[in-house]
């Protein structure tokens, strides 16, 4: 799942050309791009229903239904903006909202960051976990809300944030609870907010 | 001693720069804007110091000829956002300083500290942090020229070579694309249109007061001015692209993840590109009044300016883009007729109002208003005031020009030489900032 392929961001490549000539080409201005990815990936890769056993549970997140341990594909390039740029990229933060329901009671957790290199088939390894958040529990038959932010930056995740600069990598959540019993949760991923910051200049010559 | 650090080949680029538009701007005595202007709002009063908004003008006594200083080179010295491989560069400011070499800007407009592209469920948006305001949903305009009269009055006739550079600009954002900096949009459109040209043009002007008795006239004076140029034109570029980008949405509604862009227009290049030359001329016609009355002497003024064809053998190219294929077809070699593309009208009324009607020994008042059509779009308008108490003058106004626009200033007269200073402010390119900035021009004959 790319979830930014080429052309797919093509206005923010217009946006970077214009700003970048009109605002962008100063020495002191930062550039921000972020995305709200729900929109772009459609119901089939933001919703699903999953089995759990009893005991502990990891869910993750977004559900790709194809790969389920290959979280979500980024391809910075496909952005437009030049490699030099990607490579001075220099903090990406995410934000994660979904809404959980149960079917039986799952305990308080966490929720961890994974990003790995863009040809890894597994996220969810444990050299790629990045930063972990922790998320509430989850009553049976009740939506809850599991929220998530995280940021990345050279200081304290320079591994990730070198796969970051490489300019196209994967990236995924995974959310580990205690389930009081069996059961099924739906989950709805709401909000995948990624954001990626370019330092003064843009890290252009 | 430590030793000097080797100055940047950029900075050394920009310093020269920036004298060769001091020498450049130092050259055009009657044109534009002087401080004397400047501090009255940018009105334009009646004489040779402003024939060329009124070929009429010229024949009016009372005033001179003015030079303005390029105060706003200075800041090649003063200033380092000029220097892109500094630490301060900034392309806003630069570009505000270098658009009013006229003036000195104290606050010229900055750049954004953070400028934040977001991509959502609304489509695209920008915003900006830090900085000046920025307004890119409006259409933008840009019109620079820069004139060099080189020549002299022969009798009545005044004479001038003129080369020059005139740069113009539309760029129109569709609806569409004023919402992407307002919360989102979908979509985005915009159309360019821009033209430089460059040549030489041969300026015969003469301005008279025309014989009619002033009986007629209830005392006053009527005057005429005419000025025709004959201009070979050097080189021509154009460009006008029409592009629009739209999210593509399924069914649905849900957004499918691609976009679909397209481009479209010509390019064309002339003149020395091509081994040809333009040739055309342009006319500039006025018409002044002076009259008597009891709170003083008015004067009232109306021209046309800029009416002309020219003609040019340009290369066309057609341009043509989508998100699949893209392809340039050359037109081959057209003749461009270009008729009065940028005619402006303008009016002028003045009110000199004496020492004795004021009833205040030693003191003048002067009130001017003005108003300037440009046909092919834009307007300006200036009202301002100037008291004279003998050598000294004491000037305000306010004006719209590209924005609000305030002045304040003063002025020496010396005799044959008066020098003139201002306090003007001006909205910034791009932005909703006003920029404070400082002339001086130098006056003679007043």
């Amino acid at each position: 799942m790319n979830l930014l392929r080429t052309r797919t961001l093509a206005p923010v490549v217009l946006a970077l050309a214009l700003t970048a000539v009109l605002s962008g080409c100063s020495t002191h201005t930062a550039l921000k791009v972020q995305a709200d990815l729900v929109p772009f990936l459609g119901a089939a890769n933001t919703q699903a229903t999953v089995s759990y056993t009893g005991g502990p549970v990891t869910l993750y997140l977004p559900p790709n239904s194809s790969n389920p341990s290959g979280g979500a594909l980024i391809d910075l390039t496909s952005l437009g903006v030049p490699s030099s740029a990607i490579a001075a990229v220099d903090s990406l933060s995410l934000d994660l909202a979904a809404d959980l329901t149960p079917t039986t009671d799952i305990g308080a957790g966490t929720a961890t960051l994974y990003v790995a290199d863009a040809s890894a088939a597994d996220v969810f390894q444990s050299q790629y976990a990045v930063a972990s958040a922790n998320v509430p529990a989850l009553t049976a038959s009740q939506t809850g809300q599991v929220t998530a932010s995280f940021a990345i930056d050279a200081a304290s995740h320079a591994a990730a944030l070198a796969r970051i600069q490489s300019g196209s990598f994967r990236i995924g959540v995974a959310v580990q609870g205690s389930a009081s019993a069996p059961g099924q949760l739906q989950i709805d991923v709401t909000r995948l907010l990624v954001g990626v910051s370019l330092p003064p200049g843009f890290g252009l010559p | 001693m430590m030793p000097r650090p080797p100055r940047s080949p950029a900075r050394s680029v920009g310093r020269a720069v920036a004298l060769a538009a001091l020498l450049l701007t130092a050259l055009p005595v009657a044109h534009a804007q002087d401080a004397r202007a400047l501090g009255m709002g940018g009105v334009r009063v009646a004489g040779p110091s402003a024939a060329d908004v009124n070929p009429a003008f010229a024949a009016i006594p009372g005033g001179g000829a003015s030079l303005t200083l390029p105060l706003g080179a200075l800041s090649a010295v003063t200033r380092d956002y000029w220097d892109p491989t500094g630490p301060n560069f900034d392309a806003l400011s630069t570009f505000d300083q270098a658009s009013n070499l006229g003036l000195y800007l104290l606050d010229p407009a900055i750049s954004p500290d953070q400028v934040t592209v977001s991509v959502d469920a609304n489509g695209l948006s920008v915003a900006f942090q830090g900085g000046s305001p920025m307004r890119l949903a409006q259409p933008a305009r840009l019109s620079e020229g820069l004139d060099l009269p080189l020549g002299g009055s022969l009798g009545p006739v005044h004479l001038a070579v003129r080369p020059f550079l005139h740069v113009h600009a539309d760029l129109v954002p569709g609806t569409d694309t004023a919402q992407v900096f307002q919360g989102g949009s979908p979509s985005a459109s915009a159309t360019l249109r821009a033209d430089a040209e460059a040549g030489v043009a041969i300026d015969v002007g003469t301005a008279l007061a025309l014989p009619v008795p002033a009986a007629a006239l209830g005392g006053g004076q009527l005057y005429a001015g005419v000025q025709g140029s004959a201009v070979a034109g050097l080189a021509r570029a154009s460009l006008d692209l029409q592009g629009q980008a739209q999210a593509e949405q399924d069914s649905s509604g849900n957004y499918t993840g691609n976009v679909l862009y397209s481009y479209s227009g010509t390019t064309a290049l002339g003149g020395l590109t091509n081994g040809t030359v333009g040739y055309g001329g342009e006319a500039a016609l006025g018409l002044a009044l002076t009259l008597p009355s009891p709170a003083g002497t008015i004067t009232a003024g109306a021209s046309v300016r800029h009416l002309g064809v020219m003609v040019w053998n340009l290369d066309e190219t057609q341009l043509q883009a989508d998100q699949s294929s893209s392809t340039s077809t050359p037109l081959g070699t057209v003749q461009e007729v270009l008729y009065a593309r940028h005619v402006r009208v303008a009016a002028n009324l003045a009110l000199d109002v004496p020492s004795d009607v004021l009833s205040v020994p030693g003191m003048r008042l002067l009130v001017a208003a003005d108003g300037d059509l440009d046909l092919s779009g834009g307007f300006a308008s200036h009202l301002g005031a100037e008291a004279r108490f003998g050598p000294i003058a004491a000037r305000a106004g306010v004006g719209y020009q590209d924005g609000l626009r305030l002045g304040l200033g003063g002025g020496f007269d010396a005799g044959p030489v008066g020098i003139d200073v201002a306090l003007t402010t001006h909205r910034s390119p791009f932005t909703d900032h006003q920029a404070f900035g400082v002339a001086a021009s130098l006056a003679f004959g007043l």
